[in-house]
């Protein structure tokens, strides 16, 4: 059994871009075997901070011989007029090294064409497997390259050394930096002297010798289990947070976990800073009591601390290395982590002092946006647009109080000192700092939640006094962002305006909120146009802003299981297709094209249902097709045909129920499956197009009403069925 | 703790080790830095194709960190260990790691790590990539490969090593408030550095005339501009240095706000830019003298050299 090893030796890789690269290497090294007809029992990959390898085992000695097949010139001018091959035909089987007697005609594509039959050697794998092995190298792709020394190459670090092995032969592979070897490299401080790898099919036993784990998920295993061991001997709880437990894993070749120890005092801390110094700053897991309802890994968009019981004043980090002088190593992380925490208790204290307002008239020199405002400012445009959403969600005034609290206080701890030494700690820090001025329980929980949701799966505000200015917040980022321009495409968005209007939207359909994204567009442009004494173009703005909500709409019913066509059909005529202002039907509110969307899931496929699309799809292109011999006004006494006469006295009440209330998908659903027969029976026996033209002109009035009622409600037009 | 090296004595090794690479041994620069990196011996001379082998200290001032000599380890002035080494060598690594061993640390009885962090200084319109290094969970070195300085690809790459003086010797000694340490035997870091960390801080957040300040940062930059024009391109850059430290002060005393600070930084690089830009310049027409290889040397002039 054959067995080839490529292992690329690197300085240390940037931990988030290790396993990504090794999800490319194992798809190049497929590819490859698949292109060349490769047969192998196990691909394996490789990976620390140091290497990226993969070995394929069980490759065959050389490549299969291979029958392929050539297309050649068309058969046309293939003969010259006297029968002989032609120069062209000629040329085509010396190129490929037949004799002109080999040539074969047969059909292509409805053409004859010239073919030949070759046999392909197949070759060495070892030797086909040196030019791939280059091609996979050079095909890595990662999110920043650098150079180094006087090469030309870029790369996601320096490449030191590569190894290219065929069972226990090197396979010659050469970079501008580097020629493949067989040498092992171990760690790099616990082992030494040179060493050889024998056999390709060793690769990971032999790299275990000298101390690497290459194995991730192995490398992942040994720091939970030996986390576990901890856990057992203290009785407490290690917060395990799975993308904290990648990053650490990444960061090491040899893992050992080590426990250490701070200050009780530092508890008095917030426990969001503690574990923000301990696991952002220096990578280590926090340390909780152990309760009853503790769970071993937490959804690190979680509170951090749920399920677990309190901080404890241990750290767990792990050390890349063995067991050795492991006592300096803890004392060495205690002490950075003891500065670190003093200066946080400094900063938290010294907060501390200083009134809330304080904060805001420091915030009157920080500019927000260039020509739009510092941060005050727009806390000022915040306060306004919540009350005015407030009031749209027909909120008390007691309420509305609150709201304009929150609203007030939402940004004050930006300037801070513990959220400057800790922007992720921004609203957790307000929040607390507000309680300890005696602000309301609801005000405090507002200061932090109105950043919710801050992604896909983030919670949304729990009390309802939040809600407007989790939107205002978010809407008038949007606007400010948009009013300059800064509308993303691609992939750039640096401030993340895609999850910011995904947020809205999360807002509006998640608590089913009956708010129409129009209104307010039109009030947060307003607020920053009169704010600012600009001269914005509120038409175009706008219809940027409700382009782009409208785009995170699609996304959260996609999320959500909507059918493709269902989605275009509920979200119809609006400004993101351009429509004339007329046919902007429904007015449809975001939400009621959910609750549209989820009803008429369930009942797309019924037979009745698709009758009723067809036949008013019919009804409204028919209509369409001859806007200008519809009749102003219907004329009752010229219907006389039975079928004509029950589509008018069909349509009446369905068009009547509908003038002044909020239209139900049920409702909707109702009407649509009672008119269908109807309208089905009348198309079935009328010749809509007569040559009377008071006839046709009320037949097509009929059509016409018909569809424009049913576009009210979504565009049958977009469904799609199979 | 095997070893309790003085401030001093960590220098001195430091100065012994690289010494013994090879490396030119230079001094601290006469104009106010940020950082090692402003020295123009790095700025300038990462620029263009000549080999340069440089280690020198650096007393650093971030008058943003000043905190009136009474935080245990934010200084307005700290001091960096600062190693060129261009072309970075292919054992680049194992240079620093030796020169940690240098200094009486056994890395087997120690945890190093090399955490990624890139490095910009958008001033010096300047980027790299490397790593800060983790000794037991303590950054002591910056190691960065620079990628573009003023705006020009680096080409060779140099590998820049910046060593945290007080950080290292904090660790070494076992000290936690940086004013504790010892700078040399039996001389405290605090019976040097306490007064003029005092007085720093108060003069950048209570004394110092912004508006004066504002002022010279627009002398300084016309000088800067001035001297540009006669090709003049040391002067120039040490005017470059004024600018940025004054706008370092405006900055920590708060007198400059968002927007602003985006236009100051923007005329700093512009600056910075075009001295660059004439630095390789005058070294193609001096045929790039530190080059060894002299064939090499023409073939960077030729294509360095517009053709007229």
């Amino acid at each position: 059994m054959n067995t080839y090893l490529l292992e690329i030796g690197l300085e240390e890789m940037p931990a988030q871009m290790i396993l990504p690269a090794i999800e490319q290497l194992k798809t190049l090294a497929n590819k490859t075997c698949e292109q060349h007809q490769l047969s192998f029992n196990d691909i394996r990959t490789f990976s620390t901070p140091r290497r990226l390898a993969v070995t394929l085992a069980g490759l065959p000695e050389k490549q299969a011989d291979r029958i392929i097949e050539l297309k050649g010139p068309p058969a046309a001018i293939a003969k010259d007029s006297e029968n002989n091959w032609s120069k062209a035909a000629q040329g085509f089987a010396a190129k490929n090294g037949v004799d002109v007697a080999d040539l074969e005609i047969r059909e292509f594509e409805g053409k004859d064409y010239l073919f030949v039959q070759r046999q392909e050697l197949g070759k060495p794998v070892p030797e086909l497997l040196q030019e791939e092995a280059e091609q996979w190298i050079s095909q890595l792709n990662f999110p920043k390259n650098m150079r180094w020394g006087s090469y030309r190459m870029r790369f996601i670090r320096p490449i030191r050394w590569i190894v290219s092995l065929w069972n226990d032969a090197v396979v010659p592979l050469k970079l501008e930096m580097v020629e493949a070897g067989n040498d092992a490299r171990g760690h790099r401080f616990l082992s030494s002297g040179k060493r050889l790898f024998s056999q390709a099919a060793d690769y990971e036993k032999q790299l275990e010798k000298l101390y690497v784990m290459a194995d991730f998920k192995k490398r992942r295993e040994s720091i939970i289990s030996q986390v576990k061991k901890l856990e057992q001997k203290h009785g407490f709880k290690v917060e395990l947070d799975e993308k904290l437990l990648t990053e650490v894993t990444n960061l090491v070749e040899w893992p050992t976990v080590l426990l250490g120890n701070f200050e009780e005092d530092f508890l008095d801390l917030p426990s969001e800073v503690l574990i923000t110094s301990m696991a952002v700053h220096q990578r280590y897991f926090p340390v909780f009591e152990k309760t009853a309802g503790s769970h071993s890994t937490t959804d690190p968009n979680e509170g951090k601390s749920s399920g677990a019981g309190k901080l404890l004043p241990h750290f767990v980090t792990v050390r890349n290395g063995d067991d050795k002088a492991l006592d300096t190593v803890r004392r060495g992380n205690a002490k950075v982590l003891r500065a670190r925490l003093s200066d946080a208790r400094f900063f938290y204290l010294d907060d501390q002092k200083r009134a809330l307002e304080d904060f805001r008239s420091k915030a009157e020199k920080v500019v927000f946006f260039q020509q739009r405002g510092t941060q005050n400012q727009r806390v000022q445009r915040i306060v306004e647009l919540s009350v005015f959403i407030a009031q749209k969600l027909e909120l008390s005034k007691t309420q509305q109080k609150h709201v304009h609290r929150i609203a007030e206080l939402s940004k004050f701890d930006l300037e801070t000192q513990v959220v400057y030494e800790f922007p992720e700690l921004q609203g957790l820090m307000g929040e607390k700092y507000a309680h300890l001025k005696n602000e309301a329980n609801l005000v405090c929980r507002g200061i932090r939640e109105h950043y919710h949701p801050r992604n896909s799966k983030d919670s949304l505000p729990e009390d309802v006094e939040t809600v407007p200015v989790a939107l205002a917040d978010k809407l008038d980022l949007l606007t400010t962002a948009f009013s300059l321009d800064m509308i993303p495409s691609g992939a750039a968005d640096p401030y993340a305006l895609r999850r910011t209007a995904q947020g809205i939207i999360q807002l509006i359909l998640g608590l089913g909120l009956g708010l129409d994204p129009e209104d307010l567009t039109y009030e947060a442009i307003r607020l920053l146009n009169e704010q600012q004494k600009l001269d914005l173009d509120y038409t175009k703005l706008q219809e940027n802003l409700l382009d782009f909500l409208l785009q995170r709409q699609r996304w959260f019913l996609q999320e959500r299981g909507i059918r493709y066509d269902l989605i275009e059909a509920v979200l119809q005529n609006q400004p993101g297709k351009k429509q004339p202002q007329e046919s902007r039907g429904s007015g449809a509110l975001p939400v009621e094209q959910l609750q549209f969307a989820d009803f008429l899931s369930q009942h797309l496929e019924t037979d009745i249902f698709k009758r009723s699309v067809e036949a008013i799809v019919r009804a409204e292109n028919i209509s369409k097709k001859y806007p200008n011999k519809i009749v102003e006004k219907i004329d009752e006494s010229a219907l006389k045909l039975p079928e004509e006469k029950n589509f008018f006295a069909a349509l009446q009440p369905i068009l009547d129920s509908d003038q002044n209330t909020r239209w139900t998908p049920e409702k909707y659903l109702k009407q649509l499956h009672s008119i269908e027969p109807v309208v089905t029976g009348f198309f079935d026996d009328v010749m809509v197009m007569d040559d009377d033209p008071v006839k046709c002109g009320n037949r097509l009035w009929l059509c016409m009403q018909l569809a424009k009622w049913s576009r009210q409600h979504l565009d049958l037009q977009a469904l799609v069925f199979a | 703790m095997k070893s309790s090296h003085t401030i001093q004595e960590i220098i001195m090794l430091l100065n012994d080790y690289w010494n013994k690479q090879g490396c030119i041994l230079m001094n601290p620069y006469d104009v106010e830095t940020g950082a090692g990196t402003m020295n123009p011996m790095t700025t300038l001379r990462a620029l263009g194709p000549e080999e340069w082998n440089v280690a020198y200290v650096e007393p650093s001032r971030r008058p943003a960190d000043g905190r009136y000599g009474e935080n245990p380890s934010r200084l307005y002035q700290h001091h960096q260990y600062q190693v060129i080494l261009k072309p970075s060598p292919d054992n680049v690594e194992e240079l620093y790691l030796a020169s940690l061993v240098a200094l009486g640390i056994n890395p087997q009885e120690h945890d190093i790590r090399f955490v990624e962090d890139n490095w910009e200084a958008p001033t010096l319109g300047a980027w790299g990539l490397g790593w800060e290094i983790w000794l037991d969970g303590m950054e002591v070195t910056q190691f960065t490969y620079f990628q573009q300085v003023g705006g020009i690809e680096c080409q060779p790459v140099s590998a820049e090593l910046t060593y945290g003086i007080e950080r290292i010797a904090s660790y070494l000694q076992d000290v936690e408030d940086v004013f504790d340490l010892e700078y040399t035997k039996g001389i405290s870091y605090a019976s040097i550095f306490r007064q003029p960390e005092f007085e720093h801080s108060k003069y950048t957040f209570e004394v110092a005339d912004t508006e004066l300040m504002s002022r010279w940062f627009n002398d300084y930059e016309q000088e800067a501009g001035r001297a540009l024009a006669e090709k003049l391109v040391f002067p120039a850059y040490d005017y470059v240095l004024k600018c940025s430290h004054t706008f370092n002060q405006l900055d920590a005393a708060g007198a400059i706000s968002v927007s602003a600070r985006a236009s100051y930084i923007g005329r700093v690089r512009t600056l910075a830019q075009k001295i660059a830009k004439l630095f390789l310049k005058e070294r193609c027409k001096l045929a790039f003298p530190l080059m060894k290889d002299r064939k090499a040397a023409q073939k960077w002039v030729e294509e360095l050299t517009p053709e007229n």
